[in-house]
């Protein structure tokens, strides 16, 4: 029992709360929305000081299914953050539209414990287990009830994509428990040390490659996300955008630069050409797009194509994990802040925004104008934001590692996507308001959308400038 | 070496971010305020500069030193210093602030906060870039100072400013991002030779590149600063960029923001790949050429005052590479005092430009003339300036470009008659648009102009008195200058 305590204590501890506010939800169904989001931020802030006051943990537990190793509290901070700016940002909105709102912050707790088992699971078996968990949560959040239709419709396709790619990963694991006769990734990665590589396991391995792909949403197996994004509420489309790359990638770098070192040769170039691909049909693609939230969609998937370059160096530079952490560390603050302040110019603008609406809102909004500009610099990786050191750092370690190729198609990625980011800036500042439909001006009150997207900019602003403290607890996150 | 214990050049660096967050909190309605409180914010940052010139000890090496941890991690440090090739542009940077101001002042009426908020953080990058000793942070400053820049052209600018100010944002990232690779490189090599890992350039410096590393890590480089110089074929933003900024914009762009991309052929290039520099030399001395003939026929055909002047600066910035890629002491320092000499005097150009454009609304040649009929102080400045631009001497223009002749005239004679024709081209343009300007007869419609405010005089004021004392005596200068010389060409 004490065992479980320490192993997956934060995790324990969100369950707890999701199993209160599901009973007050029983008690007072559609009332105290505010008591239950706030249990939820309680609860994410109870798991974020357990996790780094237990710090590290035995790498192996609960009989070799569970690792409490640095790799997993650092992966597990950085999804704590996503779920807690995502209940800032979530929490007026659902009061709003008087949505089913305890629900909402019970889907958005499973769907952090989900990833955080993904993340600490070291047998195949319990990745699935959380990964499961993860989805059907994010399957419910992206059709929740916001008055769309395309909600409905982009909540079905994740479903069957979804289902798909669980369908391609359960294969894989088979093929994987065929060959070595375990799904316990120790037991496999001495397998693959000790022998060529048996067929079987390659293509077990090249299953799992492809479901992991289709989960983070990497080219060719992307075309789910824009459409899913588009549709699913925008809070809900921030933490979709990523949560699950932090703990899908998390299990890519230790199922294949953890578990199949050995075996970098065979693949590393597939994972490789998946980087490139990724960075140059996410970019290219944002460019057609006029839908701020389509664009931004698109510059997720670009964004997992530079955070595939730190997977591919780390089959071969264990350093490499640590890029890893630190960008989707500053990916969650700019991405997160981008959405929550896309969120409040629909609140008090209207939804569907393109690109072009945003003509003169600098001026006519200059604190929330000023946060999404500096979100979209941030993206667009311009010092000295967030943005910045992460690209940095993860194209540094991707040089060391010999992927010098890839990080030359990064960096021609990331010169087309300024375009599209900077096209926004523009538009923000430059481009003159329209005529005689100037939008409403918004007397400064108490929001805690506000709040989550002030949050977001701190977090931007100091890991640009100063990056060094979670440069720090980032490199503590070593292949091992 | 004086590591002073007062961080000079982070209050240099720092002052006008601070002052921009001040103007930032003030009412808009309150545009007096503003404009005084930026005033007050250039003109303490250019007093605080001074100190630099009286401290400087001409003896080579980094001085005004600062040094702390800032990404141990990485090995990027927050490192600050000056030598004698940074020294003149940072003076030059601080200088340009309280000018720009004033000018503003005068004539810039639409969102002046915002405007005056960006013109800081601009001058602030500007600085950091001078005077940044590591990679990192001088890659930070190099891009930072992109967006100020973007919005200074794409919110003041001219009609097709949202196109120009795209335009220049894309170009200079594009090439910095080759810079980003190449750093990366030499970084990893320097790492792995003598296992420190560091960005820190005075190391960096210490390693000896192998040839192929050395060949394209210094065409990253290149491309980088080829754009910012800019060199033709790189050139194209600069026009749209010139011509759509505001005044403030084009004489900071001039006078200091052009001087970027030779700073880092200097500060990085030449350093780090002396082997590579040398062996590219006759590919950058052509297009050096070829930029300053290409500039100087094209402003030759301009009926735009402010596209001549940009045209002009294209052609002037190939002397200095010119000068540069001579890897001739004298060639170089004439480089660094023609950095300096066209900052003052094309930054005062440009002025003159926007002086005349605020009070006829138009900058089309053929339509000026007889200016100096109406507005002689004017004219005389005007007369002035170009004079100090074509080459006068006895004037700043003449003492760098004389020592860019003569370091390439050692190191490459034929190169040295193409620089020469371009000299005698720009006398012609220059003196074709003088006299096309300033004599003839008035156009009947500026015969209620005024001649010059005392705030426009008093922004022009040190520029004349610079450009005069740089002409006459230019040995203190030179001296700055030389003591950084053996570290250039080592």
């Amino acid at each position: 029992m004490h065992d479980i305590l320490t192993a997956c204590g934060p995790e324990l501890l969100l369950l707890g709360a999701v199993a209160l506010i599901t009973a007050l939800e029983s008690v007072w169904p559609a009332r105290g929305l505010r008591v239950k989001v706030f249990l939820g931020l309680l609860a994410l802030a109870g798991a974020f000081v357990l996790l780094t006051a237990t710090g590290e943990a035995s790498p192996e537990l609960l009989a070799g299914l569970w690792s409490g190793d640095p790799l997993s509290v650092v992966f597990k901070l950085v999804i704590l953050l996503a779920a807690t700016l995502t209940l800032f940002m979530a929490a007026e909105e659902l009061e709003r539209r008087s949505a089913a709102g305890g629900e909402f912050v019970i889907l958005v707790l499973l769907a952090a414990v989900g990833m955080m088992i993904m993340v600490s699971g070291v047998d195949l078996i319990v990745i699935l287990l959380g990964l499961e968990l993860m989805a059907v949560s994010f399957y419910i959040l992206a059709g929740f009830t916001w008055v769309r239709e395309t909600t409905a419709e982009g909540g079905l396709k994740y479903v069957i994509t979804g289902l798909f790619a669980s369908a391609l990963l359960m294969y894989g694991i088979s093929l994987l428990y065929g060959a070595t006769g375990s799904t316990g990734l120790a037991r496999m990665a001495s397998v693959a040390r000790n022998g060529a590589a048996d067929p079987l396991v390659l293509a077990g391995l090249a299953f799992v490659a492809c479901g992991l792909a289709f989960k983070m949403g990497a080219a060719p197996f992307q075309m789910w996300m824009p459409d899913v994004l588009e549709g699913a509420p925008t809070p809900v489309a921030g933490y979709l955008a990523v949560g699950p790359k932090v703990a899908v990638l998390a299990v890519a770098t230790r199922v294949f630069a953890a578990g199949f070192p050995a075996w970098f040769a065979l693949w590393g170039p597939v994972w490789w050409s998946l980087a490139a691909l990724t960075v140059l049909w996410g970019n290219l693609a944002a460019l057609a797009q006029d839908s701020l939230k389509r664009m931004l969609a698109y510059s997720s998937i670009a964004h997992v194509g530079y955070l595939l370059v730190a997977v591919v160096s780390s089959g071969n530079n264990p350093e490499a994990a640590g890029p890893l952490a630190f960008y989707l560390l500053a990916y969650a603050f700019m991405n997160l802040g981008a959405f929550g302040a896309l969120l409040w110019f629909e609140r008090h603008v209207g939804t569907e925004l393109t690109w072009r609406d945003l003509a003169g809102f600098g001026r006519r909004y200059p604190a929330m104008g000023a946060a999404f500009a500096l979100f979209l610099l941030s993206l667009a990786g311009i010092p000295p934001t967030a943005g910045f050191p992460a690209k940095f750092w993860v194209f540094l370690e991707g040089w060391r590692a010999g992927h010098q190729g890839l990080v030359l198609v990064a960096l021609l990625g990331s010169a087309i996507g300024a375009y599209y980011y900077l096209r926004a800036v523009y538009a923000l500042y430059l481009l003159p308001e329209p005529e005689g439909s100037a939008p409403p001006p918004v007397p400064p009150a108490f929001s805690l959308l506000a709040y989550g997207v002030l949050l977001a900019v701190v977090g931007t602003a100091i890991a640009g400038i100063l990056p060094q403290f979670f440069i720090k607890i980032a490199s503590l996150a070593v292949v091992g | 070496m004086n590591d002073v214990a007062f961080p000079i050049l982070s209050l240099l660096v720092f002052g006008p971010v601070a002052g921009a967050l001040l103007v930032a909190l003030v009412p808009a309605a309150r545009v007096q305020l503003v404009r005084a409180l930026s005033l007050t914010v250039t003109l303490a940052v250019f007093a605080a500069s001074l100190s630099l010139w009286t401290g400087f000890q001409s003896c080579g090496g980094f001085q005004f030193v600062e040094r702390l941890r800032w990404i141990p991690s990485i090995g990027a440090e927050y490192h600050l210093g000056v030598d004698g090739l940074s020294l003149l542009l940072v003076l030059l940077t601080a200088l340009l602030g309280p000018v720009v101001v004033c000018f503003s002042m005068e004539h810039v009426r639409v969102r002046e906060k915002a405007y005056y908020a960006t013109l800081l953080c601009l001058l602030a990058g500007l600085t950091g870039v001078f005077v940044s000793l590591d990679l990192v942070l001088f890659y930070i400053f190099w891009e930072a100072m992109l967006i100020p820049m973007f919005l200074l052209i794409g919110i003041w600018g001219g009609p097709r400013r949202i196109y120009a100010s795209v335009k220049f944002f894309l170009y200079t990232l594009a090439g910095s991002l080759l810079m980003l690779a190449a750093i990366i490189a030499i970084y990893l090599h320097h790492g792995s030779v003598t296992g420190v890992f560091t960005f820190d350039l005075v190391a960096l410096m210490q390693v000896s590149y192998p040839q192929l590393l050395q060949k394209l890590a210094f065409l990253g480089f290149f491309v980088a600063f080829a754009i910012k110089v800019p060199l033709v074929p790189f050139h194209t933003w600069l026009p749209d960029a010139h011509v759509e900024a505001p005044t403030a914009g084009s004489v900071v762009l001039a006078g200091v923001l052009l001087k970027m991309g030779t700073y880092g052929l200097m500060r990085f290039s030449l350093p780090l790949f002396p082997d590579a520099s040398r062996y590219f030399a006759p590919e950058v001395l052509t297009l050096a050429v070829v930029g300053i003939i290409y500039g100087a026929v094209l402003a030759l055909a301009q009926d735009d005052l402010k596209k001549l002047i940009a045209y002009s600066s294209i052609s002037h910035l190939g002397f200095v590479v010119a000068g540069i890629f001579s890897f001739d002491p004298r060639g170089e320092a004439g480089a660094v005092l023609q950095m300096i000499g066209h900052g003052l005097i094309t930054g005062a150009l440009f002025l003159c430009v926007g002086m005349i454009y605020e009070r006829t609304h138009q900058r089309s040649i053929p339509l000026l003339g007889g200016l100096a009929h109406r507005l002689p102080v004017y004219a005389t400045l005007l007369a002035f300036f170009s004079l100090a631009s074509l080459g006068l001497p006895g004037l700043a223009g003449f003492v760098g470009e004389f020592l860019i002749l003569v370091g390439v005239f050692a190191a490459a004679p034929w190169f040295a008659v193409g620089v020469a024709v371009g000299i005698v081209l720009g006398a012609a343009y220059l003196l074709w648009m003088l006299q096309r300007v300033i004599f003839g007869t008035l156009p009947e419609k500026y015969a209620g102009l005024s001649d010059l405010s005392a705030l426009e005089l008093f922004a022009l004021a040190p520029l004349v008195t610079l450009t005069i004392w740089v002409g006459v005596a230019p040995r203190p200068f030179l001296n700055v200058i030389e003591s950084a010389i053996p570290a250039v060409l080592r």
